[in-house]
């Protein structure tokens, strides 16, 4: 007995160390399973207030090129407004009341918000966002800007929450060639912050650099026809498409204004679902 | 709480604040990131006793996480780093001529205090690189990254310590 406090003594530093060691160990296996990673997240108020307020600081650097994108999306609007009044006998405004029926006949209520802490380093990057479940918002919504997608809230506290970025492994967006109707999956291999991968595509579909990619909408969480990029590469072989590469329309390293999208039916589909699967 | 205990804890709050506000943000050729709060370790005095050590780099590990939802990684590496600290010097300075009570680090011939900070440096960046990817098929990326950026972290601490010690004989 005497020998094994001794020895406990003797190697006391090393048992704390271990001690605290599997204690991070429990904390970063958590986060890495993102629906356990409720502890040590940034969704909380105290980082959140952080965050705020570098945000905050460091919007004033922004403000120049944040202004630019503003007038950009007014003149799409614009545009679509002015399509929108003139709908008869336009030929090809018809796909634009397919998008606008998508998010405009109110099956999505659109609710601002703003990024105020953006990772896109990491293998598994997360957004912090300034709206939370004080205005219902909740987890498996969608985040956009005016550029595309940006990606899935996870976690929501009073005030704030934090969002899968689609720079994250664990996303899988159902996504589509704009012009064929093919459908994929969008992923992230962990390389480049401005390229992700589709992969998923049948060997048949025809496809050219320059692609305009965007969402399925065969999800709950987007609605049909979000724009995400374009392609960028293309590898093939043996007639079968090993990689293909997409440029996001958003650049990653520079958002700040975003939208959520809120699906209004979520629950009812989610139920129905349910029932499904239990026979 | 004397003066010792005192600047352990300024140290503490200026290197969460320095690393969460100005260097978490930083990253350059998306490659190159600073840990500049690995200074801690370095800065906290050598006491014979260690457990309160240990368990202060932990939290502040743990506090950076939370402030950059990144799970327990920091915390994780910078422990590593204050465990193997007394190892790492007595391994280098041979353990005879280590004196803990005055130990500084401008004191210790240059080109030891340097293999010092710098292998500090790279286990420390290497380990928070291994946590993050947390898998061999990234081993390239892991390395390539922990390599540069342990390399730009001691950098930046090595002008840091020019310029805030005073020399010492």
């Amino acid at each position: 007995m005497h020998q094994i406090i001794a020895l406990i003594r003797k190697y006391r530093y090393f048992l704390l160390f271990l001690i605290l060691e599997c204690i991070g160990l429990l904390f970063t296996v958590n986060y890495h399973d993102y629906q356990r990673s409720k502890y040590i997240n940034a969704s909380n108020a105290i980082t959140g207030g952080i965050a705020k307020r570098v945000f905050n600081f460091n919007n004033y650097f922004k403000l120049s090129s944040e202004n630019e994108g503003l007038i950009t999306e007014n003149l799409e609007l614009r545009k679509q407004l002015y399509l929108y009044k003139n709908l008869e006998g336009i030929l090809f405004a018809t796909q634009q009341i397919d998008k606008l029926d998508s998010i405009g006949n109110s099956r999505y209520e659109i609710i601002p918000t703003k990024v105020i802490s953006n990772q896109y380093r990491n293998l598994n990057n997360i957004l912090l966002i300034e709206k939370g479940t004080k205005d219902s918002v909740g987890q498996d919504m969608a985040l956009i800007n005016d550029k595309g997608v940006l990606g899935i809230i996870n976690h929501s506290s009073a005030n704030y929450s934090s969002a899968l970025s689609i720079l994250n492994p664990n996303i899988q967006l159902n996504a589509r060639i704009k012009k064929s109707n093919y459908f994929g999956t969008i992923m992230w291999n962990g390389e480049d912050y401005n390229t992700v991968q589709l992969v998923d595509i049948p060997r048949q579909a025809s496809l050219k650099i320059g692609d305009s990619i965007v969402t399925g909408g065969k999800s709950i969480i987007f609605p049909d026809g979000i724009p995400i990029g374009r392609i960028s590469g293309v590898s093939s072989r043996n007639d079968r498409y090993q990689k293909i590469d997409v440029q996001l329309f958003n650049d990653m390293a520079n958002i700040s204004n975003a939208y959520i999208l809120r699906n209004k039916n979520s629950a009812e589909i989610k139920n129905l679902e349910q029932l499904n699967d239990e026979y | 709480m004397n003066t010792k205990q005192l600047s352990n804890i300024l140290y503490f709050v200026l290197l969460f604040l320095v690393q969460t506000i100005v260097f978490n943000s930083i990253e350059i050729g998306g490659f190159i990131r600073f840990f500049p709060y690995i200074a801690y370790v370095l800065l906290v005095p050598i006491t014979k006793d260690r457990t309160y050590f240990l368990i202060s780099s932990f939290l502040l590990g743990l506090s950076i996480d939370v402030a950059s939802s990144s799970g327990g990684i920091n915390a994780m590496s910078i422990l590593l780093a204050a465990y193997l600290r007394i190892h790492l010097l007595k391994f280098i300075m041979g353990s005879n001529e280590l004196d803990y009570q005055n130990f500084h680090l401008r004191q210790i011939p240059f080109d030891k205090s340097i293999i010092y900070m710098l292998s500090l440096c790279l286990i420390h960046s290497i380990s928070i690189y291994s946590l993050s990817y947390f898998s061999f098929n990234f081993i390239g990326l892991i390395i390539g990254k922990g390599l540069a950026s342990g390399f730009a972290t001691f950098i930046l601490l090595l002008l840091g310590l020019f310029t805030f010690t005073k020399p010492r004989t």
